[in-house]
């Protein structure tokens, strides 16, 4: 069962000059998956998490999460639907800073009403988890950019989401917390099932997906799958960069 | 954490962003309630001119109370604009626009609370200083007292609750309109660059250059027809003199090289434009809130002057006694006996003068004139210190009334008064201002003969 589905969708930017970030992109990703999207500067990676993940509206086409259009679900709905079905993650975390790390995880909960009790519970059982039961009442400033993120990605579980947008999760991140990170994504998506759509432009973090869509110029380029071996994967993933021209600070040599 | 506590926690978190919000109404607060508090001074309940004064401070207030509405909205706006990305992300995370409504509005009660409380405080404090200044700046002989207002704090109070109540509602309405990819965005969103226009700016000057001029050079009645304009022309001025001209002058800085590639002018030419335009409204809205509180206690004072002036000056003598054809002698007599009587018991040393004034017809005019015979006005004009004069056999003087509040005219008597009844022709040789009758318009002085 398609878990994400989008068809033909573009999305053009107006001003002046009218800018077409995404033209004509149709695909699919599988409940359970984990999908990165990679491309150059500019190719129209963020954008297109935006319109999938219902923040931005698309110019044309459609988007289906879990047989669902979020477009056309009523404000409440909408609502409803993105605190009991999606979670994300983002490259700066978008922690709130009023709050303590625990109030951060469970505010998914928080808005959707839940008991004190059983934010509790989750809370507590995610932070052994993820390794930052030490950080718990800290404030988001008393905080390492790793253990940041991990909150982030507390917070973007908590409420069991089906489907999970990571817009650059390892972007603030040096090599260790990255690594981290993206085993933890990974760990996620095997224990619990999550399907989730990964933006990147680290080849290494990418490495983890199952499949990794490339967009150029807001198209869909290519597409490979990973097989049984993951550094097999990583250097296929830097050849199709190489292939697609991106920049050469796309490719980070320095990890390999 | 429970929804309510969130609230709570974002504000209580987050002192320093809410400070300047915090601030700013608690300052709107003071300003209300530091006019309340003269308003409803007991020392100023009882007597014409007071009531005066209490009814020009409540009109006042209800003024300082319309801007204070648009300088708190302003705030809040320029404070929920500061915190757009935070509203998106809790968007995001599946807060519904209810939830986002409540939490706006608790946490806007919760500051207004405390600002009401707070500005109230510091209104408390300053209580006596500002009694202190209106004594002296109106001039008023009571000393006003500390007292305790309850009566402005509770007026104060509720007003400001209703006021923060409606501004919340008028929030939710600045933010439902944004998606939320623009709430996500707007901290990033880089800002155009203020524009000014030429014509506008020209507009702005010239319209303040001619309202000030105006303002200055107008007098006499003339004041009550230019009031309005003025008013309107310096606030439009006003408003574009902030958005357009402030800009404006900043571009033509910028152009000079010279001036603008001078050490720190590069950063203040360039963020001051933008400041300007980001701050015109509360900028104009505070300007003209102090020109109304410095008007309003500006025209209590000349209100003030201006009734003393009269009293004084239209009621030279202390006492006066009218008796109208009609009355027996008999009676004037006892009424005037019994004033004496009572000014001797009390020891009071007074002068008795008397002025007969009586209606003749003159031939040529349909209404009666009032006469005075020239020895009896004469008494009476050195006694109250005005000029006395001494018209011939054939001349008579008009004397005309000019309110000084309304300066209405009437000095347009006859030329020749003939009085048939009296076989007198009078030349009017001469026509002046007199106060010394101000229930007549117009009063004829003429030889003794005449009225013999």
């Amino acid at each position: 069962m398609d878990m994400l589905r989008i068809e033909r969708v573009s999305k053009v930017y107006g001003g002046q000059v009218a800018h077409r970030a995404l033209n004509d992109v149709s695909f699919a990703i599988q409940e359970g998956e984990f999908v990165g999207i990679m491309g150059p500067s500019g190719s129209g990676k963020t954008t297109l998490l935006n319109v999938a993940a219902a923040i931005d509206k698309p110019s044309g086409g459609q988007v289906w999460i879990n047989g669902k259009d979020p477009y056309r679900l009523g404000k409440n709905e909408l609502a409803r639907f993105r605190r009991r079905e999606l979670g994300f993650i983002f490259q700066d975390f978008n922690l709130l800073n009023t709050l303590t790390v625990e109030e951060n995880i469970v505010l998914p909960l928080t808005l959707d009403g839940a008991r004190v009790k059983v934010m509790e519970e989750r809370a507590a059982r995610l932070a052994k988890r993820l390794g930052i039961e030490a950080i718990m009442k800290k404030r988001t400033y008393e905080i390492s950019g790793g253990q940041a993120q991990r909150t982030a990605i507390a917070r973007a579980i908590i409420h069991q989401p089906k489907l999970l947008f990571a817009d650059e999760p390892t972007g603030n991140l040096d090599s260790k917390s990255s690594r981290d990170v993206m085993e933890l994504l990974e760990a996620i998506n095997r224990t619990d099932g999550t399907t989730m759509m990964l933006v990147t432009h680290d080849p290494l973090a990418a490495s983890y997906c199952h499949r990794v869509i490339f967009i150029k110029d807001g198209q869909i380029y290519n597409e490979i799958h990973r097989g049984s071996n993951r550094q097999a994967f990583f250097q296929k993933i830097i050849d199709v960069l190489s292939l697609l021209g991106g920049n050469a600070h796309d490719l980070s040599t320095i990890r390999v | 954490m429970t929804f309510r506590q969130f609230a709570f926690n974002n504000v209580l978190r987050n002192k320093r962003t809410y400070a300047a919000y915090f601030f700013s109404s608690a300052f709107s607060v003071m300003v209300f309630f530091v006019y309340a508090v003269f308003a409803f001074h007991p020392g100023l309940a009882g007597g014409a001119l007071h009531s005066q004064v209490a009814t020009g401070m409540h009109f006042a207030e209800a003024i300082i109370y319309v801007f204070s509405f648009f300088f708190v909205l302003y705030s809040m706006g320029a404070f929920l604009k500061s915190r757009k990305k935070e509203f998106g992300l809790m968007m995001m995370h599946g807060m519904t626009d209810l939830q986002l409504r409540l939490m706006v509005s608790i946490e806007n009660m919760l500051i207004g609370f405390f600002a009401t409380i707070g500005g109230i405080g510091i209104g408390l404090v300053m209580e006596k200083l500002i009694l202190l200044l209106a004594e002296n700046l109106l001039e008023l002989e009571e000393t006003l007292p500390f007292y305790v207002p309850v009566k402005a704090m509770g007026l104060t109070f509720a007003a400001f609750m209703v006021l923060f109540m409606v501004i919340s509602l008028f929030t939710v309405s600045i933010l439902r309109s944004s998606g939320l990819i623009e709430l996500l965005k707007s901290s990033v969103k880089p800002k155009p660059e203020p524009k000014a226009s030429f014509l506008l700016s020209l507009l702005a000057a010239a319209l303040l250059a001619a309202g000030y001029g105006i303002a200055l050079r107008v007098r006499g009645t003339a004041v009550a027809a230019a009031l309005i304009p003025v008013s309107v022309m310096v606030i439009i001025g006003t408003y574009f003199l902030f958005t357009q001209l402030s800009v404006f002058l900043v571009r033509l800085g910028k152009r000079n090289r010279g001036l603008f590639w001078r050490r720190t002018n590069l950063l203040l030419f360039s963020d001051l434009a933008y400041r300007m335009k980001d701050n015109a409204r509360i900028f104009f809205i505070v300007a003209i809130l102090s020109t109304v509180a410095f008007c309003a206690i500006g025209s209590l004072v000349g209100f003030k002057s201006m009734y003393v002036g009269i009293l004084t000056k239209e009621n030279p003598f202390a006492m006066q006694y009218q008796s109208y054809p009609g009355q027996a002698r008999e009676t004037e007599e006892l009424h005037v006996g019994r004033i004496r009587e009572v000014l001797e018991e009390e020891g009071v040393a007074y002068r008795h003068l008397v002025a007969e004034l009586k209606y003749a017809a003159p031939a040529g005019s349909e209404r009666p004139v009032m006469v005075i015979g020239a020895s009896q006005y004469n008494a009476l004009a050195e006694a109250a210190g005005l000029e006395t004069f001494a018209p011939g056999d054939r001349e008579a003087v008009l004397l005309y009334y000019a309110n000084p509040a309304v300066r209405s005219r009437s000095d347009e008597g006859l030329r020749v008064l003939e009085l048939p009844e009296a076989s007198a022709q009078l030349d009017v040789s001469r026509s002046l201002d007199s106060y010394l009758f101000p229930m007549y318009a117009q009063v004829y002085v003429v030889p003794d003969a005449v009225v013999a």
